[in-house]
């Protein structure tokens, strides 16, 4: 059958046929099905929510506490206020997407009239749009969130200070830093490099004559 | 409409037309859970979309284009080693002739041979294969008819060589 219309005349015959081709969704198929994709869609918005949500929690509760904490300590309070002001932007974008509708592996169909192509870019634009401004934040914000956290460790002597011990600062800042970076590489990688790779990959050969 | 009857609403019509699942599934992957669960993500889709279906394309059009698009979107490598029997092993539990048996073998092979191609090649191979004319292809897929043309003589040559080669 290496002709296409043999091909053809056995693809046809044969999808009537071939059990694995006919057999019906029974109604417990599609509930259990249903249940499962909802399960699975609410793992992703989940793991983002902890991923995000909680650390955005942790920054605004923890500067909150030393604001409260250090009330006239006006170095604590810029640095803890700065803090809040940074993560507000970032937050606010966030909760748009607080669904998660962006971050899907699949792309949510729009509607009965777009066609796959128009459905991916879609998918795409949306993805790399959240992607540009996350990296954005990050350029700044990864460096600023270091800073603030080391120049608060050193102010409430957690650390030494920095007018005592400038160094061991530095190595704070450093280390912090190097771990912030790795880990949004990592999440950078998994939530978008690799989606957007693939979709980019479509595209191309969709337009490619 | 109720929930109930809305759902056996769509049941019906998905069920009517359950075969463009199946081949879309069984042509993005060969392994069994890796084809359930795109099975389920379609099926999942299909239920999310199907109040948005206006009636303007024909059902079975919409739904090639939400079972293509979340089996392309939701595309991933395959797994290494899949087990090659369980496309054939719901079908060898049922007694039958020796012509249905020659013709589940050519179909696993066809599959086999699909699999092998792009994720927007396997779309546009399995349109053409379920008789859509070029310009229902090129609507579904969203590239023009031209476009479609040149690809499936491309695509038609690499899917006989491949089949050629399986059957050395």
């Amino acid at each position: 059958m290496a002709q296409i219309e043999d091909i053809k005349k056995v693809w046809l015959q044969g999808c009537s046929t071939h059990q694995a081709n006919t057999a019906m969704v029974s109604k417990s198929d599609f509930i259990d099905a249903i249940r499962t994709r909802i399960k699975k869609e609410n793992k992703i918005i989940f793991e983002y929510i902890v991923a995000i949500g909680v650390w955005h929690m942790i920054i605004y509760a923890v500067m909150t506490h030393l604001v409260v904490r250090h009330w006239g300590n006006w170095h604590i309070m810029a640095y803890a206020l700065a803090g809040i002001v940074m993560y507000i932007p970032y937050t606010i974008v966030f909760m748009k997407r607080i669904g998660g509708k962006n971050l899907r592996a699949i792309a949510p169909v729009q509607g009965a009239v777009s066609d796959i192509k128009s459905n991916l870019k879609i998918h795409y634009q949306q993805l790399s749009a959240f992607f540009r401004f996350k990296k954005k934040f990050d350029f700044i914000g990864i460096p600023l969130t270091c800073f603030i956290m080391v120049m608060l460790l050193s102010n409430l002597r957690i650390i030494p200070a920095i007018e005592k011990q400038l160094a061991v600062v530095v190595i704070f800042f450093v280390v912090y830093l190097t771990l912030f970076i790795t880990a949004t590489i990592v999440d950078n990688r998994k939530r978008f490099k690799q989606p957007l790779k693939q979709l980019e990959i479509v595209l191309k050969e969709m337009d490619e004559i | 409409m109720n929930k109930a009857a809305f759902e056996d609403k769509f049941l019906e019509d998905v069920n009517a037309n359950i075969g463009i699942v199946h081949r879309i599934c069984n042509s993005y992957y060969l392994d069994p859970d890796e084809r359930d669960d795109l099975f389920q993500d379609i099926l999942y889709q299909l239920w999310k979309s199907y109040p948005s279906f206006n009636g303007d394309s024909k059902f079975s059009t919409w739904m090639y284009r939400v079972a293509l698009n979340t089996a392309i979107a939701g595309y991933r490598k395959q797994k290494r080693s899949f087990k090659k029997e369980s496309l054939t092993g719901k079908i060898l539990e049922v007694p039958s002739s020796n012509e249905q048996q020659i013709l589940d073998e050519q179909m696993t092979l066809l599959y086999t041979a699909i699999n092998g191609l792009s994720p927007v090649d396997k779309a546009i191979v399995l349109l053409f294969l379920d008789e859509c004319s070029y310009d229902q292809i090129a609507s579904i897929v969203g590239i023009s008819r031209n476009n479609v043309s040149v690809k499936l003589v491309r695509i038609k040559k690499k899917l006989e060589e491949r089949l050629k080669d399986k059957m050395k």
